[in-house]
């Protein structure tokens, strides 16, 4: 019935009541919500707060979508990106965490020099069965900084464009291409240590611990 | 290419995302010679297909159905008619308003039940006296006279009452009993404080003035019987009456009887000198 209306079509009509285009703008939109929420968190419980919240919101306040400073898509993204990040701050569940042990992170955007171990590394998951490779690096995107870890989700997972991106967050293009070059080289170090680790007799408890904590 | 320029297109590179083909040829040809860059461009495909596998592990989720369920409810709650269905009966009142609505009707309640104690209290503390004996009493109002009867102040009043056009008293309202004792009076009002006065030894040097009506309706009201009570009062009393007073004793009292009907309401004032 509303496939072929627009976004701003179906948001204008639900200003005006109509139940039924809020249901197709929800039906629309909540899974990419729900995912990026979840890919943000790693949590179930999150993200359908946060899914639930944001349209919460656009009941409430949809006034303030403003279609000349960009897509409605983006402006959604937007408001679950508050609600991540609040969400985050407040429970405190996913601190960060340093898979190679030093903690040191290049929060400033800047690239820095990759270690040495980047060097002569091979494939990095070479060892790990599917089921591993995918909960090493689900562990190891939650442990970016926020503000590297949602240029990942949004331009790798989401696969969105830099400018995409760069509308969602609020910021420049050029800050997400810095950020996410930063972001993919601090995970490719923290799955090289990962690996090094599991190679060890510890590995298997350590990788335990890790995915107690996220989940 | 260096080391440098092959870094900055390496993750465009293992994800194989479109890009000049010059490039991608260079590219390849600088990772074929630089053992670095060879091992740097594996780690990134093995990162991009690890970030492709997360993708389409989650890729099929979704909210689950109840948070459809609430927003919808939601949803019909906000754009729900704020009115009751014809069959109800119930006046509906948002629950704040009802709220105030009660603790309002609270206090009034409250306020009007210490009222009554404290009016029925007053009542029952005031002395039974009777107005004939009260009366007689009385001081002398005019120098010509020095003993007054009770009808003769009665008929000052209904002559002041039926002869003169009646002035609104802006005081009336404000005056209250607030002591009954027995050997005198504490009255307060908007223009100061009455000083009751035990008795009145020195009646026969006194000049008093006719009495002032306090309220509007006297003349629908004539007295048949009250009281009157000796009370001092700031001299600036005799200008809300229209009486001269000298400015420089503003600061120094007044003497006055205040004729009180049997409700307890001041009905008259006459000022003594």
């Amino acid at each position: 019935m509303h496939s072929n209306v627009s976004d701003d079509e179906l948001l204008n009509q639900m200003r005006t009541g109509d139940e039924s285009a809020f249901i197709a703008l929800y039906r629309r939109k909540q899974s990419l919500i729900y995912r990026f929420a979840l890919r943000m968190s790693g949590s179930e419980s999150i993200a359908e707060d946060v899914t639930q919240e944001v349209f919460l919101h656009l009941m409430r306040g949809s006034d303030h979508f403003d279609a000349t400073r960009g897509s409605f898509q983006a402006y959604l993204f937007g408001i679950a990106r508050n609600q991540v990040l609040r969400r985050l701050e407040r429970d405190r569940t996913f601190r960060l965490v340093s898979l190679d042990g030093n903690g040191k992170d290049h929060e400033d955007g800047t690239d820095a020099p990759l270690s040495e171990t980047l060097m002569v590394a091979g494939d990095l998951l070479g060892d790990l069965t599917r089921r591993e490779t995918i909960e090493s690096v689900r562990q190891a995107v939650l442990a970016l900084p926020a503000h590297y870890r949602e240029v990942v989700v949004l331009c790798d997972l989401h696969e969105m464009s830099y400018q995409e991106a760069a509308d969602i967050l609020d910021c420049a293009l050029g800050t997400v291409r810095s950020r996410l070059h930063r972001a993919r080289a601090i995970l490719v170090e923290r799955l090289q240590s990962l690996k090094t680790t599991q190679s060890s007799p510890a590995a298997a408890e350590t990788v335990q611990v890790l995915s107690e904590s996220f989940i | 290419m260096n080391c440098q320029e092959f870094d900055q297109i390496l993750y465009e590179l293992a994800r194989s995302q479109a890009m000049d083909a010059g490039q991608r040829e260079l590219a390849l040809a600088h990772s074929a010679t630089c053992q670095n860059c060879a091992a740097r461009l594996a780690n990134a495909r093995s990162l991009a297909e690890g970030l492709t596998a997360l993708a389409a592990t989650t890729e099929s989720q979704s909210a689950p159905s109840r948070v459809e369920e609430t927003l919808l409810a939601a949803f019909r709650q906000r754009t729900a008619p704020a009115v009751l269905p014809a069959k109800s009966n119930v006046v509906a009142f948002p629950v704040r308003q009802s709220r105030v609505s009660f603790w309002a009707l609270a206090a009034a309640a409250v306020l009007l039940i210490a009222f009554g104690i404290v009016a029925v209290s007053q009542w029952k503390k005031a002395p039974a006296i009777s107005p004939t004996r009260e009366l007689a009493t009385v001081p002398s109002p005019s120098p010509k006279s020095e003993n007054i009867q009770s009808a003769e102040i009665q008929s000052e009043l209904v002559v002041a009452t039926s002869n003169q056009s009646l002035k609104p008293v802006p005081f009336k309202k404000n005056i209250n009993l607030s002591e009954q004792p027995n050997d005198g009076f504490l009255v307060s009002s908007s223009f100061g404080e009455f000083t009751p006065l035990a008795n009145s030894t020195n009646a026969q040097q006194e000049i008093a003035t006719d009495f002032l009506p306090l309220i509007y309706d006297a003349s629908d009201q004539a007295m048949e019987s009250g009281q009157v009570i000796r009370v001092q009062l700031p001299r600036t009393a005799l200008a809300s009456f229209g009486l001269p007073y000298n400015p420089e004793r503003a600061n120094d009292t007044v003497k006055a009887d205040l004729l009180l009907a049997d409700d307890g309401s001041a009905r008259a004032i006459r000022f003594i000198r």
